[in-house]
């Protein structure tokens, strides 16, 4: 793979992108809702100030993240500038990765950018906050890679599909599945095996870890939503205390497994994409 | 040496045959034509040649190189005008020729290009502000930037106007000049005639002909028609005797003109010295040659008898 060839694709996708008006609308929605949250959410603001300031991204991220996916190789191949970037040499290997850094540059910017406007703005506006700074980046960087693993999944797609509307549906079954149905999935088969469907605790805060049945935190992380509600937590917290020298109760085992899920659906989607990308006739 | 030498190329999707055992050799330095009716299986062919999609059985090799084993290469040194694409719209038409060159890895000449290609002061608008022609000559001018061994071009006159046309047409003899290779393939049949050396008739998936245009003309033989002018409407008679001669498949005649379909060169001199003995006065004489359109509808009907 030549790298060369790689910024080149990137640099060319990327400065598409930042010239899009739907791109920058997403800016000013995100900086919006952020400043809003922060602003009604200031009085409760302390302590764990970062788990309520990131919750505006539990539902944002994917849809982000999806919308700047879903087109970056299906778009290509539907619009047939596939023909001239392969025929002018790029390589298949150099025209995902060249989109993926493009995307993901894009995809943060779009998050990080509204994140430091709006804490500008409420920090000036109304010095609300009690937060560790430690324990807001902790926060932010499980964004990013809750953000990454969406990113993964839509590219993914991007990459498997021929066309953009197979993408866009591929990705739209799987924010439904996560955000709407997984949970109900997980609990019926907990209650054909223990006949309950309580717990008695948020299963996703992750400061418990003992848990009937043991297997349900594990597979509650496997959907990217419950594991960015869950790492959100455990991340800034184990942070926060390794950072003053202490050491925190929470049940690493399945929050750490939910880590590495969200590592798991950036790379693997986009790995299986890639090969049948690879792998396809172009039509 | 052969640029494309494809042998018993075939692809098949399930039952349906798109080509069918292509033997094609286009040589160094010509200017190659490829005719054929929408779904005669071209733009598949041009997607094998670079790999863009994979042929059922047959072998094809491409400037020397095998095209599926060693796709990096021959893309590389091709470049491709595609039929039917999107360039990104908000980015200036400058950049997309630095982009084809740098992937190229040649030196970009960015301002030389798009005067080649008559977009000369347009380079620093968006694309997106482009009418259709102009962005059919900044993507030959991203072809011509990667300054190709191979040239493939896909309906390349699409949304060109006339100028357009005579530019692409002047562009596409320049580069055969300086030894590139062209691949020119489109329905437009007086544009292949116009810059083509030989040409390739292709029809349902089989490539039915291949040869100069005046070879084909006279292989399919009646490759000529005769127009006399004569000074008096010529009698039934008169029209008859020309009709008996050997050579002669067809005579029509339209006031004072008799068109003569000749098969024969030769037929031409006894014609008018026929037409003088039944006391006519020939007051002028055309040779007219069949149009290109005329030999492809011949090729490809008698390709689907």
């Amino acid at each position: 793979m030549n790298r060369k060839n790689v910024l080149s694709i990137a640099k060319h996708d990327f400065e598409q992108l930042i010239r899009s008006k739907i791109v920058w609308l997403g800016i000013v929605v995100l900086t919006v809702y952020l400043v809003y949250e922060w602003h009604t959410s200031s009085q409760h603001l302390i302590g764990s100030a970062w788990s309520i300031m990131i919750d505006p991204f539990v539902i944002m991220s994917p849809l982000y993240a999806i919308g700047l996916g879903y087109t970056a190789i299906a778009g290509e191949r539907a619009s047939g500038r596939i023909r001239l970037s392969l025929g002018a040499g790029l390589t298949r290997p150099e025209l995902v990765a060249g989109k993926l850094l493009s995307r993901f540059v894009t995809l943060v910017s779009v998050l990080w950018l509204p994140v430091v406007i709006a804490a500008v703005i409420v920090t000036v506006g109304w010095q609300p906050t009690e937060a560790t700074a430690v324990g807001f980046l902790g926060a932010m960087v499980v964004v990013t890679v809750t953000s990454t693993a969406w990113l993964g999944i839509a590219l993914g797609a991007s990459c498997s599909a021929s066309t953009q509307l197979r993408s866009i549906a591929i990705g739209g079954f799987l924010v439904f599945l996560f955000l709407y149905a997984w949970q109900s999935i997980l609990e019926l088969l907990m209650f054909v095996q223990t006949g309950s469907t309580d717990l008695g605790i948020d299963i996703t805060t992750g400061l418990v870890d003992i848990f009937d049945p043991a297997w349900f935190p594990y597979a509650v992380r496997v959907n990217p939503v419950n594991a960015f509600e869950a790492t959100q937590w455990y991340v800034p917290n184990l942070l926060e205390a390794l950072a003053a020298g202490e050491t925190i109760d929470a049940a690493h085992g399945p929050n750490l497994f939910g880590l590495a899920m969200l590592l798991v659906w950036g790379t693997v989607p986009i790995a299986i994409g890639y090969y049948r990308f690879i792998h396809a006739e172009l039509e | 040496m052969a640029v494309i030498e494809a042998n018993a190329l075939s692809k098949r999707y399930g039952e349906s045959t798109v080509l069918d055992s292509i033997d094609l050799q286009v040589e160094e330095g010509e200017i190659f034509g490829f005719l054929g009716p929408n779904g005669a299986g071209k733009s598949t062919f041009i997607d094998i040649l670079l790999d863009f999609r994979r042929p059922t059985s047959g072998q094809l090799s491409v400037l020397g190189h095998d095209s599926q084993r060693e796709s990096k290469i021959v893309r590389q040194r091709s470049g491709i005008l595609p039929d039917g694409y999107e360039l990104y719209s908000r980015l200036p038409g400058r950049q997309h020729i630095e982009f084809a060159a740098t992937v190229a890895g040649v030196d970009s000449r960015p301002d030389r290009v798009l005067a080649r290609v008559g977009l000369e002061g347009d380079g620093d608008q968006p694309v997106g502000s482009y009418s259709k022609g102009m962005c059919q000559r900044l993507a030959l001018g991203m072809v011509l930037a990667s300054d190709p061994d191979l040239l493939i071009l896909d309906e390349p006159a699409s949304g060109l106007d006339p100028n357009g046309i005579q530019q692409l047409q002047e562009i596409v003899r320049e580069e055969a000049d300086r030894g590139t290779t062209v691949f020119f393939s489109s329905h437009l049949l007086e544009q292949v005639e116009a810059v083509c050396d030989r040409v390739g008739i292709l029809n349902d998936g089989e490539l039915l002909a291949v040869d100069a245009i005046d070879a084909l003309q006279e292989a399919i033989g009646g490759s000529s028609e005769l127009l006399l002018t004569v000074d008096d409407q010529p009698i039934e008679s008169s029209l008859r005797s020309l009709e008996e001669l050997d050579g002669i498949t067809d005579v029509d005649a339209d006031g004072t003109t008799i068109r003569l379909s000749c098969s024969d060169p030769a037929v031409k001199s006894k014609a008018i010295t026929q037409t003088s003995s039944a006391g006519l006065t020939v007051t002028d004489v055309d040779v007219q040659r069949r149009s290109l359109e005329e030999l492809f509808s011949e090729y490809t009907e008698a390709g689907d008898r």
